[in-house]
């Protein structure tokens, strides 16, 4: 048995190892062709290892790179916010984006998100779920501590019982916004307007009413639920607050 | 002394050739033509056959001689004569014509023979010409008075047209012979729906010419025409054709073909009113994979760069051009396959739209405008296009060939635009950190059920314990019975302790209480004034068979009876504590 195991060990010491590299090596050579200006030829590989299902700031981040030089900004934008999400990454991309929002020819009017989205947008980036739902895992394990206190150390019973029921609303409150997060993560895409511009209308339609035009770089909120059952259509939020149908060639989504 | 040959016969020669070609000129400038006024004319009607000779120098002229022939005869042999000389752009002719009124007799087809002219003695023929006689009236009053006196219509020349194909609407004036027509204005609002309409400029001044309706003379003109593309398919309709003319009762019937606006008295004004055309426009038969521009017509198209070369960030101008007659108007730009690193502006479009004539020709350019972002070469690659052309009613196909082109890299070039944001991105190399998939939700990770159940557990556990405190606190029965086990046992070991001080009594005695205390404390007994007898009858209240109640009994009897009853030997006492022991484990599993 001892043996067997030492065999699967030195196996995957073997193998693994290898099969990382391999997304390293293809990431290497692509960064030569992006430094030798073979753009295309770069991308190609770039988006051979997404389509691997590995993923990483790095990637996001040349890819954006790569298409600000074809000049696609609304690709570049696209993979310039991916890239904000990794902490490796994630200054050089906000930089990268400034930079590309300076040069799309037109920009959408933005309208500021509401507080308690706004809190819920500052939590997500500064804590992530999993930060807020750790957090509230360890102010609930130290409510229960407080409640259990209060009932044997009965001196200081009511103190202990007053700390126990704050920190398990504190707890609870940090669990519903890793809940509520979580669900706008599962039902809304940010997508970005990748064609040099496209109308939006008020239903599936291209014959129904146009409500306004989306132009490259333009950035959405995408109703996954909404969309479900359209092949061919995102029901999107633009960012002054509009809402209305767009074809999904048009638009790419994280 | 320069010789020049024999000069005389050269001279001659030359007057010779001369005057040979100005004789081939005369004869080529002249020009002699029969027409008359009326192809169609009734039975007993008086039409006009005129001679006219035409030149651009004077000649002696002999009066025609009209020849016999069938259906009709001369009325007046003596024919009036009429000359005209006109002057344009310095080019003098001059017009003789002989007019001849003649009567028609009989009814058929039968044609006017050639008829001899003799110019500076030489004789020309003019033309023959064919020429229709009916029976007039042979039509119902009722058929004649359907046409008004005047009235105007829109004919077309195709009323099933495809989409895209170009129709003419011409817009004619019907009026009999005793209304001359003096001006004419169009009504605004001529409604053309589902139409793209442009106005032919091939009418300068409308002529009139004889026509027969029902029976009757009328005269018509031509005032407008209209190009006409209809843009989609179905049942297609043209309003009513609303006019103003300014009409005369007089004729000038000697002058059938005079001008159509003629001078008089007793003007008028009328407003006239066309029917209304229903058109049936069919559908575009189906093409081929290929690019559709709308193109409905003859037409031909081409494709250029207008440079082979530039440099990154320079403009290139893809210029297609398409001629030809059709729907200029309507052709639509042609959407290419352009490579991406090309940002695209609006196209230019530009049309050289001609109106002359019955069809609408000319061209239209679009002028694509990319501008280059990335170095490379490129290809824009082939297109095939469709043209649809009604006269064949088949599809021409056009395949524009391939065009590559190269973009050199700008000077300095960096992805920024040298702007005040220049920013020169850096792309990230060396090792990179590698995630694979998704992250699992929280709620599927086994640490986040871990760190949630284990203070709800504790929890439960600490309440639980936290009850029992409460209840040891609060309830005295509760208390004895929690502890009736542990005083028990305390009771035993004081009776080992007298067993090993040899007091026999007090043995017995401790025995004694702790068989009774555990029993009357595990069932809530009052601790004092019970007998054995009612702790047994509470044993055995508790259903508990006689494998217990009969040691029980045995060990009571015996502690009670001991003070009278001759001591033991050591192994007998030691028994009895083991025994009693053994009676409390198995009451406190049963009680």
């Amino acid at each position: 048995m001892i043996k067997k195991l030492g065999a699967l060990f030195f196996l995957l010491s073997i193998i693994l190892p290898g099969l990382i590299s391999a997304q390293q090596t293809k990431f290497d050579i692509a960064n030569e062709y992006l430094t030798d200006r073979e753009y295309r030829q770069a991308l190609s590989i770039y988006h051979e290892i997404a389509a691997e299902d590995y993923h990483s700031g790095a990637l996001w981040l040349n890819m954006g790179i790569a298409y600000t030089r074809l000049d696609s900004l609304g690709k570049a934008k696209f993979y310039f916010l991916k890239a904000k999400n990794y902490p490796e990454t994630g200054d050089l991309a906000s930089e990268s984006l400034i930079y590309i929002e300076d040069r799309l020819s037109r920009r959408s009017a933005v309208l500021p998100p509401l507080p308690w989205q706004q809190f819920l947008d500052w939590q997500a980036e500064s804590f992530g779920i999993r930060g807020l739902v750790i957090t509230a895992l360890f102010l609930f394990i130290m409510a229960s501590g407080f409640f259990i206190g209060s009932w044997f150390y009965r001196e200081k019973s009511t103190l202990l019982l007053r700390t126990g029921t704050g920190t398990l609303l504190f707890s609870l409150f940090f669990f519903t916004c890793s809940l509520i997060i979580h669900y706008q993560n599962q039902r809304f895409g940010t997508g970005v307007v990748v064609e040099r511009q496209n109308q939006f209308y008020s239903s599936p339609d291209p014959e129904s009413a146009t409500i306004s035009t989306a132009y490259e770089g333009y950035q959405l909120s995408v109703d996954y639920k909404m969309s479900e059952d359209y092949e061919d259509w995102f029901y999107i939020r633009t960012e002054n607050g509009q809402y209305g149908w767009i074809p999904r060639d048009a638009v790419m989504v994280f | 002394m320069i010789k020049i040959g024999k000069p005389v016969p050269v001279i001659i020669g030359f007057l010779l050739l001369l005057f040979g070609f100005t004789h081939e000129a005369v004869s080529q400038d002249l020009s002699v033509e029969a027409t008359v006024s009326e192809t169609k004319i009734f039975i007993g009607e008086q039409f006009s056959l005129s001679v006219s000779v035409e030149s651009s120098s004077q000649h002696s002229l002999d009066l025609p001689q009209i020849p016999n022939f069938n259906g009709a005869r001369v009325i007046s042999g003596t024919p009036s004569r009429s000359t005209r000389t006109s002057i344009i752009n310095g080019r003098t002719t001059r017009s003789t014509t002989y007019t001849y009124t003649l009567l028609a007799e009989r009814k058929g087809n039968f044609t006017i023979p050639s008829i001899a002219v003799r110019v500076d003695g030489e004789t020309r023929q003019t033309n023959s010409i064919p020429i229709e006689i009916i029976e007039k009236g042979n039509l119902s009053s009722e058929g004649e008075s359907q046409l008004p006196d005047i009235f105007v219509r829109v004919e077309v020349d195709e009323e099933r047209p495809v989409v895209g194909q170009q129709i003419v609407a011409s817009i004619v004036l019907y009026f009999k012979q005793n209304i001359e027509v003096t001006s004419f204005q169009p009504s605004f609002g001529w409604r053309t729906d589902g139409f793209w309409k442009e106005e032919l400029e091939n009418i300068s001044q409308p002529r009139a010419e004889s026509t027969i309706l029902n029976g009757v003379r009328y005269r018509k003109a031509t005032l407008l025409r209209y190009a006409l593309f209809p843009s989609r398919s179905g049942e297609l309709s043209l309003s009513e054709y609303g006019l103003t003319a300014g009409i005369r009762s007089q004729v000038n019937r000697n002058d059938p073909f005079g001008s159509f606006f003629g001078s008089g008295t007793n003007q008028r004004r009328v407003t006239l009113n066309s029917e209304q055309i229903d058109l049936t426009i069919r559908q575009l038969p189906p093409r081929d994979n290929a690019l559709w521009m709308n193109a409905v017509g003859d037409f031909t198209i081409e494709r250029t760069l207008n440079t082979s070369e530039i440099r990154s960030g320079d403009s290139i101008e893809l210029i297609t051009t398409i001629k030809g007659a059709g729907n200029i108007p309507l052709i639509n730009r042609p959407n290419y396959s352009l490579p991406d690193a090309f940002d695209q502006f609006n196209p230019r479009e530009s049309s050289d739209v001609g109106r002359r004539g019955l069809t609408i020709q000319g061209s239209k350019t679009f002028t694509e405008l990319l501008v280059s972002r990335a170095p490379g070469t490129y290809e824009i690659p082939e297109e095939r296009i469709a043209v649809y052309n009604p006269s064949s009613r088949r599809y021409n196909y056009k395949t524009l060939p391939a065009i590559s082109f190269e973009v050199l890299p700008a000077p300095a070039q960096l992805a920024g635009s040298g702007g005040a944001q220049s920013f020169s991105l850096q792309p990230v190399t060396g090792l990179a950190t590698w995630y694979s998939g998704e992250p699992k939700p929280f709620y599927n990770t086994l640490w986040f059920w871990i760190f949630l159940t284990l203070p709800i557990i504790a929890m439960a556990i600490a309440y639980w314990k936290k009850h029992q405190t409460d209840k040891l606190l609060s309830d005295r029965d509760y208390q004895r019975s929690h502890y009736s086990y542990q005083t028990a046992k305390e009771r035993l070991h004081e009776a080992r302790n007298h067993f090993t001080e040899n007091n026999t009594k007090q043995v017995y005695h401790k025995l004694h209480k702790a068989i009774t205390g555990f029993i009357s404390d595990k069932l809530a007994l009052p601790e004092a004034g019970l007998s054995d007898r009612e702790l047994i009858q509470a044993v055995e209240g508790r259903s508990i068979n006689g494998e217990i109640t009969a040691p029980l009994k045995h060990l009571l009897d015996k502690c009670n009876t001991i003070s009278y009853a001759p001591v033991g030997s050591k192994d007998d006492i030691s028994d009895d504590i083991e025994k009693t022991e053994k009676l409390i484990n198995d009451l406190k599993k049963k009680l």
